[in-house]
Formats: structure tokens, C-alpha cells, sequence
């Protein structure tokens, strides 16, 4: 456990720069945009926020920080996935990481793991901190916004620890649902390299065109392959599910979002596609245990 | 009363029988047998794409291969990652991972390497210019030898592997990395197998020497076997024929004069006709690299 912790370790030493170091940067920026917004009082907003509660106003920026953060995340791990799995042979490590008493499976689970944990918790406390930056904001926007009302502290307080929850849930959610399409890429990846990128998306599609020659007119949408990969790459229910519940203006139930988030949720498969992620890491530490070069 | 039960036979660090290895139709190794005893010095010296590092390759568990060889009694491409904890290995001086500082480095090889310490690999970076706080990927080439010989040197294992560790080093570098090797790692527990061309700078630390050609073991002798063994000859010229008429197994002329290397001739005999002294490692190597193959598939 202790040798697995520290190939998680590893990882982040490896990638802090785009996990780390390159969000904070971020979070810099986001300050200073908001301290020049604030400063200079060039705020004018395309909805009528006065009419609003300052609550529902700090759970609407919170929600639209976050979306910027679930995409570069997402941007980010697709990469990390792409560059990780082959890492070893462009650096010229894999002599020195096959010296070690670590199996070759180990290093992709550890891999994969980083990728599905280590990363988006990095992430997600950005973007907890990008939270009480708001909560800083909102309570100083009445003071240049005229007919905004005060914010009670409190609320906001509690507003950010509903959504934090709200988020981290949706995170865990999406990181299930995407788990087997990250593993295939990073299986791909400790093959061809780089070239992942491409394949990840072109063999899927040059699949289902070969298929959807052969079950020409019978198949579904065309192709039995692209119609499940189609409903299987959609997250788009869940989505809805948590900004129906963000432009409402109702307060957020944090109890029935989540149970309403889970149940939206085709949980066989998410089972088939764990599935699946173990079988392309195992098959790709067999191809990576004859791999020497670098 | 009953005879003394016989002193158990010591087992091999490493046993290969009928060893071989195809790349697609082209056979890199062809059937080695061979024991590498503990706590013995092994030099492996052959010429580029003799199979040398795909020997080491299948001791290491690397490859798979055809044939058997255990390693510390395990099949090593079966259990590459347990062999591990006894065996270290450097192949490439340039395989650290860069993205580390030398302190990160050391800290996840103490949590990953059950046998290495952090202690005795800074030790062994005194009086080096490698530094803690600094970043393996802004090292030089000698300083990533020095790092990398400190971290095989704090792992304490039973069979170390040196694959060409001095290439591209410096004449300086290299004499400190073998002697750095000699002083602080060696002892009668441990087993060092290394590979180079600069077969000259290692003959000092050898217990045994094999040499490889064309995938096949051509010699496994101990050192000390050597001049028993093989005997280079300084002809006077009046003798040349008769010395030629004892079956030399190399001869060539250097400097004028003409010199001839024997395998297993008697020494008495040799005496009358020049100046007999015991080959030097590279002067064998080249003499039995050139000479042709005329008995293949076994070692000498």
C-alpha cells in the first residue's frame, strides 16, 4: 500500500504543472479580474440579479466558476490520460521504473487512480477556494452595485456548503460515467503515444462506419455501435438534473439533488464500464510488461 | 559410523539452461548455459549485438525467452517485480525519471524500495556534486551516473546488473564509479554482473569473465584460470613455425613482432620458442573474437 501510495505520489510530482501550479495561476487571474471588476464598478449584468436572492445570486456564480473548472478539468485529465500511459518510454524512464519491485499493472492502476482521484481532488479544493472567493465578492457587491441587498454571511457560508456537496457528488458522478472512456484512452496510449488523441475518437467512429456497412438498414441510427456509444458518452440528463436545480429559484435541496443526481444515473452501466476499464488497463500492463525501449 | 554428509552445494545467484532468444526469424541468443555463483564478480563482454544486454535482459525479466533461468530461484519474467527486491540494476545511466528533484526522488524510492535507504544513498553523495535540492533532469551526464550509482548502491541487494554504466563518461568518471564500487559496495554477499567495452577499466575488479559472440558463450572462466588457461606468445622469429605448429588459436602481428595465443598449452612447451606472459583480458577478447568459430553452441 505504502509502494502504491507513493506511484500516486508520483504522479502528482509529474503532473502538479497542469494539476496544480497552472489552477492556481488561474486562481490569480480570477482574483484580479474580480478585484479590477470591483474596483473600476464596471458591473452591469445581463439579468435582473437585484430581484434575486444574494444566496441564489452567489449559488449562480458559484455554479459558473465551477463549470470552468469541470472543463478544464476535463480538458486536463484527457491529456493527462493521453500523455501519462507512455510517459515512461518518451522520458526515457521505463529502465528505471522496471528496477523497481512494482508489477507493471500496478503502475497503470496507479495511474488511472491519480487520474480519477488525485487530480480532480486537487481541483475540486480550487475550486472550494474559488467558492470563498466569491462569498468575498457577493458580500462587497452591494457596496458598488446599487439595489443589490446585503448578503447575510451565513447563508452564503451554508450556500457554499451546499454546493461544494453538490459539486463534488456531480464530479464523483461524472468521473464513474467517463472512468472506462479515460482508461481507454490511456490504454491506447502506453500503445501508440500521442497518437491516442486521434484514435481515441477515429477507431470508435471507424468501427461503427464498418459496422454500419455491414448492418446497413437494419441497425439503429445507422450503426448498433454509435447509437450505444452516443448513449453512452451523454451525461447530458444528469447535467440538466443539476442546472434545473441552479436556475431555479428555489433554495437548493442539497437531499433531493443528490438523490435526484444518483437516480439519473444507468448504474449497470457504469458497473460494465468499471468493467471494462479494468480489462484495457490489464491488457495494456501485458503489452507495457515486454516494453523496454526508453 | 556413517561418512560426513557432503557440504551443500551453494546455490546459483543465476541458472540458465539452453537460454535462447528470437527476434521474428533472427536468433539473438543461441542456447547459453551458464551458473553465476554469489558473491562473485561477473564481466559479460562481447561485441555490439553479441546478445550481451539481452542476456542481461532475460536475467532481469525484461523479455521473455526460450529455455529456462531462474534468478534467486525465480523465473525473473515471471516475477520481474519481486525479484526486484534483490536485484538492482542500472541500464541506462539516463533512465531517472527527470521530472524529480533528487530529494523527492529519494523519498518515493524509500516507500517504494523495501531495501533502499535514504541514509546511506545520501552518504554515498558526498563528495559528489549531486545535490538534494537538485532536479535530476538539470544533471549532468556524470552526475546522473554518480546519482544513479548512490541509489543501487543504498538498495541492499543481492545481484546487481551493470549494463555499459559508463557510456559516454568521461575517463575521470569512470575510474571513480568502479572504484566508488569496489570500496563501498562489494562484499562476499553480493553478486555484481556488468557489461562494458571497456573491458581494460573493469579486469581489476573481476572474479570471472565471459565473453559473448554472435549470441553464444565463447568463454566462462574464472579470472584466476586465466593463465593456466591461455598463454600469449612473443615469437622469435626463428621459431615461427614452430610455434604456429602448436595450434595458437589467435596470432597477428604487432610492431614487427609476431604474437600468438594458446588455449591449454603447456607452458614449458611455449617457453623455448619467445616470451610467454597471460593475455590481457582485451588482448583474449580480441583473439577469440577473431579467431574462427569453429566449434559453436558451447562455452569454452
Amino acid at each position: 500500500m505504502r509502494a502504491f501510495l507513493a506511484l500516486l505520489r508520483r504522479e502528482y510530482l509529474e503532473h502538479r504543472g497542469a494539476f496544480f501550479y497552472a489552477p492556481l495561476v488561474l486562481l490569480g487571474l480570477l482574483v484580479a479580474f474580480i478585484v479590477l471588476v470591483l474596483a473600476s464598478h464596471h458591473v452591469d449584468f445581463a439579468l435582473d440579479f437585484a430581484a434575486r436572492e444574494p444566496a441564489k445570486l452567489y449559488d449562480l456564480a458559484y455554479f459558473g466558476v465551477g463549470t470552468l473548472w469541470w472543463l478544464y478539468l476535463a480538458m486536463m485529465l484527457f491529456f493527462y490520460f493521453a500523455d501519462a500511459y507512455h510517459a515512461d518510454t518518451r522520458n526515457n524512464a521505463m529502465l528505471f521504473w522496471k528496477s523497481m519491485p512494482v508489477g507493471d499493472y500496478a503502475i497503470m492502476l496507479s495511474k488511472f487512480l491519480a487520474g480519477l482521484t488525485v487530480f480532480p481532488g486537487l481541483l475540486f479544493a480550487v475550486l472550494l477556494v474559488s467558492g470563498l472567493l466569491l462569498i468575498a465578492t457577493v458580500l462587497v457587491l452591494p457596496l458598488v452595485v446599487a439595489g443589490l441587498a446585503m448578503a447575510s454571511p451565513p447563508a452564503l457560508a451554508a450556500a457554499w456548503a451546499t454546493d461544494s456537496v453538490i459539486f463534488l457528488v456531480y464530479l464523483v458522478l461524472v468521473l464513474l460515467w467517463y472512468a472506462p472512456f479515460l482508461a481507454w484512452v490511456g490504454a491506447l496510449s502506453t500503445v501508440v503515444g500521442r497518437w491516442s488523441i486521434p484514435l481515441a475518437l477515429l477507431l470508435p467512429v471507424g468501427a461503427s462506419l464498418f459496422e454500419g456497412v455491414i448492418n446497413f438498414q437494419t441497425a439503429p441510427g445507422g450503426s448498433y455501435i454509435l447509437t450505444y456509444l452516443r448513449e453512452r458518452v451523454s451525461f447530458e440528463r444528469q447535467t440538466g438534473v443539476l442546472y434545473g436545480a441552479i436556475l431555479s429559484p428555489q433554495p437548493i435541496d442539497i437531499g433531493a439533488l443528490t438523490g435526484r443526481l444518483v437516480a439519473a444515473i444507468d448504474w449497470p452501466q457504469v458497473a460494465y464500464g468499471l468493467l471494462f476499464a479494468v480489462v484495457v488497463l490489464y491488457l495494456a500492463a501485458r503489452y507495457r510488461r515486454r516494453v523496454i525501449k526508453g | 559410523m556413517t561418512a560426513p554428509a557432503p557440504a551443500p552445494a551453494i546455490a546459483p545467484i543465476v541458472r540458465a539452461r539452453g537460454l535462447s532468444k528470437h527476434f521474428g526469424r533472427r536468433q539473438i541468443l543461441h542456447g547459453l548455459d551458464f551458473d553465476i555463483p554469489p558473491g562473485r564478480v561477473y564481466g559479460l563482454v562481447g561485441h555490439n549485438g553479441a546478445g550481451k544486454t539481452t542476456t542481461l535482459n532475460a536475467i532481469l525479466g525484461l523479455i521473455a525467452c526460450e529455455g529456462s533461468i531462474e534468478v534467486l530461484g525465480l523465473a525473473p519474467f515471471a516475477h520481474r517485480a519481486r525479484l526486484m527486491r534483490d536485484v538492482a540494476f542500472i541500464s541506462d545511466v539516463a533512465s531517472l525519471p527527470r521530472f524529480f528533484y533528487v530529494r523527492d526522488l529519494f523519498a518515493m524510492l524509500t516507500d517504494i524500495h523495501p531495501r533502499f535507504s535514504r541514509d546511506r544513498a545520501t552518504k554515498f553523495l558526498d563528495g559528489t556534486e549531486v545535490r538534494l535540492h537538485h532536479k535530476v533532469g538539470n544533471l549532468s551526464k556524470g552526475m546522473l551516473a554518480q546519482l544513479h550509482l548512490a541509489i543501487v548502491m543504498a538498495i541492499e541487494a543481492r545481484l546487481l546488473v551493470l549494463d555499459e554504466p559508463t557510456l559516454g563518461l568521461d575517463i575521470t568518471f569512470r575510474k571513480r564509479f568502479y572504484r566508488r564500487l569496489v570500496e563501498d559496495y562489494m562484499n562476499p554477499d553480493r553478486t555484481l554482473l556488468i557489461t562494458t567495452h571497456q573491458v581494460d577499466e573493469i579486469e581489476f575488479l573481476l572474479t570471472d569473465i565471459m565473453f559473448m559472440r554472435d549470441g553464444r558463450l565463447i568463454l566462462d572462466l574464472p579470472m584466476a584460470d586465466l593463465g593456466a588457461r591461455y598463454a600469449q606468445l612473443v615469437v622469435d622469429p626463428a621459431q615461427a613455425t614452430a610455434a604456429a605448429a602448436l595450434g595458437p588459436v589467435f596470432a597477428e602481428t604487432r610492431f614487427g613482432q609476431s604474437v600468438m595465443v594458446f588455449d591449454g598449452a603447456d607452458r614449458a612447451s611455449l617457453e623455448p620458442l619467445g616470451k610467454v606472459t597471460t593475455p590481457t583480458l582485451s588482448d583474449l577478447f580480441v583473439a577469440l573474437m577473431e579467431r574462427p568459430l569453429l566449434a559453436e553452441g558451447g562455452a569454452a
